[in-house]
């Protein structure tokens, strides 16, 4: 372990060591081979804002047809297609990648480690990322755009699909699956190795525990959505018969596996963002969270919970009642860990010593209450009878919206200006920043809570127009409306991003004077995150540390770990108390996960035109460059 | 049967002791909250006591957080004090208040399922369709198409069948939806309270036209059902004038009678809807139109303008054929 002494090294020379070791290759060389997660995490953010940018885009088309009774602005398979690709793109490519982005960022610094465990197995989770997307938006340039919906149940999308439409999604879905699989091993890996020493699992981050408990839960469901499309695929592509009843298959079992994944896939998008709303709300309070214990364990709680509701998607399907009433318990059941964390919020509020209403907190505090009304409309459709009247209506498609855009819209705008600042070393403006918080809040009541009556009234989901006669027109205009005010408002905060840009008021290391090891470091952080390797010894290391947490200025007895040799190091610990472990050698930068990545898409590509000469060469590119990959290995200091 | 009639009072009387907030709520009520059938009243009753339980919820916790949030003095923190009060507000809100709430609810979920009618009286079997619903009578036997009369005040068996991909039958002012799935066979029953024409969906997506999948229920009092069924199983009306006969034949010379089946005649194509009855039904298309005399030849000529996307190609036909062809589909009584 090299500790700085002051005999030998001056800090300037550990430094300017370091900055050395860690720095990416200029250039372009430099882009396609970093393996640093900062830059992972820029690339996962604006890839994953990009992804819900579109998917917004395909929303406003949608609420434009539906605005008046009988429209004619697009035609029923435009707005199919729209329909379908609103909920691919925002679950598989919005929802689940912008958990991977912050997670990225903030994991870990906030645990004080220089880089995540796995730092080319990093990338290649956003090159997979990036490349299945460009994958399934490709059917728009060959004029096959999925269309089956974006649960895509059989058998619509086997046997009554032609065309490469449905391909496009079941391929592109067993694609990005990949990159969510090995992103939460590394979550995983990372926050038991990588964690500075004496941060326990009792003074671990509550945006790291959810980020943990996720991980694993992504483990555990992912397997059941890249299988399901898989037999699709099969079912399309080879001729196999898993979904077709005529000859013995079962269209249920798909339903099955969807949810089993499509359930808890909702607090896998759900805790991260209660993980930043467990930072954010106790920095603007000026106090730690109040009970860290209780929000730990409703977050683990959760995490075992959601993997016994996914029947409660299903309860029109022709279960038998008992089967029924098992779901619909385990759905209230779910309930009391997210009722346990709205009184932590609360507790913590009420003991604030101070309560400092940035945009940050704004955001916190508008995505809070909004998600309340969602998680009480769950709770409604979790009763079955009561749920066999609005499933499958506009009341469910409120519901889930409230959840999924209060539970992570809201809290990643919270983000934003809450950790923008460390990502790009300047202050958004807050002004700004609350006016788009406002927007955006009003559009989204404006636009979901009007469609809980619609689906009271009768609307069915996903119906391209509506006659006058049933009465559905102001409540759908109401929606519209909001439709667009949530798109200004979003507008409003990328403006925002720009104007702060070049206004580049400086951020200083920790703007907000929080508690936690990310902002121990500069904003931006240095390549290597800390000069001296962070060691902990309480839970919020910045606000009762004895002013010698580690981080940025390397000091005479700390672990600088700035080898001659220019590897780069980094801590492991062991156990649950993170006792000093040994010196981690990492992977430097690296060109294998991007072409292991081309080389996937490659293979799928073949998949998708059903040719096998260009499957084989994908398989055989995949092989090569994962033994590429792995050769490094073999070097001395070549790290994982 | 006596055991069904008790069973039946207890409904009635969840219905009314829960359904009564409705009454608060004013009267511009449609679909699920203008129920006319025992399980939608169930339903409704659920819907309105969690509505206010959720309000008041709702309520009580934003006031609290907000006053939290925005009280201005804050006295100094005695930690022990301070514990004592997370512990309060965690195992209150957290533990103590969703308890009772869920044992409520789960309760009240049982009793709910416990309340749905499941007598089966009368049997129809429904199949669905791209994009049109097929109903089968036993008692006398025949089949009709996008229209389902059903007798109030009776329990009606629905079977439901999917001849293609999954369908969902909702009918939201009588009871909840059920999927009608390929190759099985699901249950529901319907028990109309009152006489009405309801409107009937496709709750679950089934394509391109899943939007214009709709169906209409007429529930009648049971002697007036007995004399539909009657009429409904004679076969279709002979041609009466010219234009009639003109039609019939056109009807039976070109591709229309490969399709569908008038009973009674030589048509007896199985693809699309039955049409012996035709002209009683309100709406063309399972409700893409009215079923009047302009709609009805546009739909012959091309139904592809009205509901693009369904299986009906377009017919080749001349325009001098075209009316009497209508005037014979018209006088399917």
């Amino acid at each position: 372990m090299s500790i700085l002494r002051p005999d030998t090294d001056s800090p300037e020379q550990v430094k300017r060591r370091l900055e050395r070791t860690w720095s990416d290759p200029a250039g372009t060389p430099g882009f396609f081979s970093s393996v640093d997660h900062k830059r992972v995490a820029h690339r996962y953010l604006v890839t994953s804002f990009a992804f819900f940018l579109l998917g917004g885009i395909q929303a406003l088309l949608m609420r434009t047809q539906l605005i008046v009774p009988d429209a004619n602005v697009m035609s029923a398979d435009f707005y199919n297609r729209m329909m379908t690709m609103h909920g691919t793109t925002m679950f598989f490519l919005f929802l689940v990648t912008i958990i991977s982005a912050w997670g990225n960022y903030i994991l870990p610094l906030a645990i004080g480690s220089r880089d995540m465990a796995y730092p080319k197995l990093n990338m290649f989770s956003y090159w997979v990322f990036l490349f299945a997307g460009v994958f399934l938006y490709s059917s728009f340039f060959v004029g096959a755009i999925p269309d089956g919906g974006w649960f895509a149940y059989v058998p619509l999308t086997t046997d009554y699909s032609g065309g490469l439409a449905m391909d496009f999604w079941a391929l592109g879905v067993v694609f990005v699956g990949i990159s969510s699989t090995v992103g939460a091993i590394n979550f995983i890996v990372t926050t038991f190795k990588m964690r500075a020493p004496g941060m326990s699992m009792s003074r671990l981050p509550m945006v790291v525990w959810s980020t943990l408990t996720t991980s694993f839960m992504i483990l555990l469901s992912f397997p059941a959505i890249t299988l399901a499309p898989l037999m699709m695929a099969f079912d399309r592509i080879i001729g196999t018969h898993f979904f077709d009843p005529a000859l013995g298959g079962d269209a249920v079992l798909y339903q099955h596996l969807f949810w089993f994944w499509g359930h808890p896939v909702v607090y896998i998008v759900f805790l991260p963002p209660l993980g930043w709303l467990y930072m954010i709300i106790p920095t603007f309070c000026r106090r730690p969270l109040a009970g860290y214990t209780w929000a730990v364990a409703g977050t683990v709680a959760t995490g075992f919970i959601s993997f016994g509701v996914w029947a409660h998607h299903m309860f029109s399907v022709g279960m038998p009642d008992v089967t029924s009433s098992f779901f619909s318990v385990a759905s209230l059941g779910v309930s009391f860990p997210t009722a346990v964390a709205f009184f932590v919020f609360t507790a913590t509020v009420w003991t604030a010593r101070r309560v400092e209403w940035t945009a940050s907190m704004l955001w916190a505090v508008g995505a809070l209450v909004s998600f309340v009304i969602g998680g009480i409309s769950g709770v409604m459709v979790g009763l079955i009878p009561f749920d066999w009247q609005v499933h499958d209506t506009y009341f469910v498609v409120a519901h889930l919206h409230y959840v999924l855009v209060a539970g992570n819209v809201l809290p990643m705008f919270a983000a934003f200006y809450y950790w923008l600042p460390k990502i790009t070393g300047w202050m958004l403006d807050e002004r700004l920043g609350k006016i788009s918080f406002w927007v955006t809040l009003v559009g989204l009541h404006l636009i979901f809570f009007p469609q809980h009556w619609l689906g009271l009234a009768g609307m069915p989901r996903r119906i391209y127009t509506y006659p006058e006669e049933f009465g559905w027109g102001s409540a759908n205009l109401t929606s519209s409306i909001g439709a667009y005010l949530f798109a200004i408002g979003v507008a409003i905060s990328i403006v925002n991003f720009f104007w702060s840009r070049a206004r580049n008021v400086p951020a200083g290391p920790n703007p907000w004077n929080a508690g936690s090891l990310e902002w121990a470091t500069t904003s931006p952080p240095q390549p290597y995150n800390f000069a001296q390797m962070p060691v902990v010894r309480s839970r919020n290391p910045l606000w009762d540390g004895d002013g010698d947490v580690g981080g940025i200025e390397p000091r005479s007895g700390g672990i600088v770990l700035a080898p001659e040799e220019h590897h780069h190091e980094t801590l492991e610990t062991v156990g649950l108390d993170a006792n000093y472990g040994s010196v981690l050698t990492m992977a430097g930068p690296s060109t294998w996960p991007f072409w292991t990545s081309a080389s996937l898409f490659l293979f799928f590509f073949g998949c998708l035109i059903r040719n096998g000469i260009t499957v084989g060469l994908g398989t055989a590119a995949i092989v090569v460059t994962l033994i590429g990959w792995h050769a490094g290995h073999l070097r001395p200091g070549g790290g994982h | 049967m006596g055991a069904g009639i008790r069973v039946r009072q207890r409904r009635v009387r969840l219905t009314v002791l829960l359904a009564s907030p409705a009454l608060l709520s004013g009267c511009s009520l449609s679909g699920t909250l203008a129920p006319r059938g025992i399980s939608a009243d169930v339903a409704n009753g659920m819907w309105w006591f969690m509505f206010w339980l959720s309000a008041a919820i709702f309520a009580g916790w934003a006031a609290l957080f907000f006053y939290g949030l925005l009280r201005r003095q804050r006295p100094d923190a005695d930690p022990d004090r301070e514990a004592r009060l997370h512990r309060r507000f965690i195992i209150g809100g957290g533990i103590v208040l969703p308890l009772a709430v869920f044992g409520v609810l789960f309760f009240y979920d049982l009793a709910a399922l416990n309340a749905q009618p499941d007598g089966d009286d009368v049997v129809i079997d429904a199949t669905g369709y791209q994009y049109w619903w097929e109903f089968g009578y036993t008692d006398p036997e025949f089949i009709t198409a996008n229209e389902m009369y059903i007798p109030t005040g009776t329990d009606v068996r629905v079977r439901l069948h999917a001849e293609d991909v999954i369908h969902s039958f909702w009918v939201p002012q009588l009871s909840g939806k059920r999927d009608m799935v390929p190759g099985e066979v699901n249950e529901l029953t319907l028990h109309a309270r009152e006489p009405g024409r309801y409107l009937g969906e496709c709750a679950e997506f089934c394509g391109l036209q899943h939007t214009h999948m709709r169906f209409e229920v007429f529930a009648v009092p049971p002697d007036e059902y007995t004399a539909w069924l009657e009429r409904m199983s004679q076969p279709a009306a002979e041609p009466q004038t010219a234009a009639e006969q003109a039609g019939f034949d056109a009807f039976m010379g070109s591709s229309c009678a490969s399709c569908h089946t008038i009973r009674g005649t030589p048509a007896n194509g199985r693809e699309g809807p039955e049409l012996t009855h035709f002209a009683a039904r309100r709406l063309l298309g399972a409700g893409a139109a009215p079923n009047d005399r302009g709609h009805l030849s546009g739909w012959v000529v091309n139904a592809q303008n009205l509901k693009p996307g369904n299986p009906m190609p377009p017919v080749e036909i001349n325009a001098a054929g075209l009316p009497d062809l209508v005037t014979y589909l018209e006088s399917l009584e």
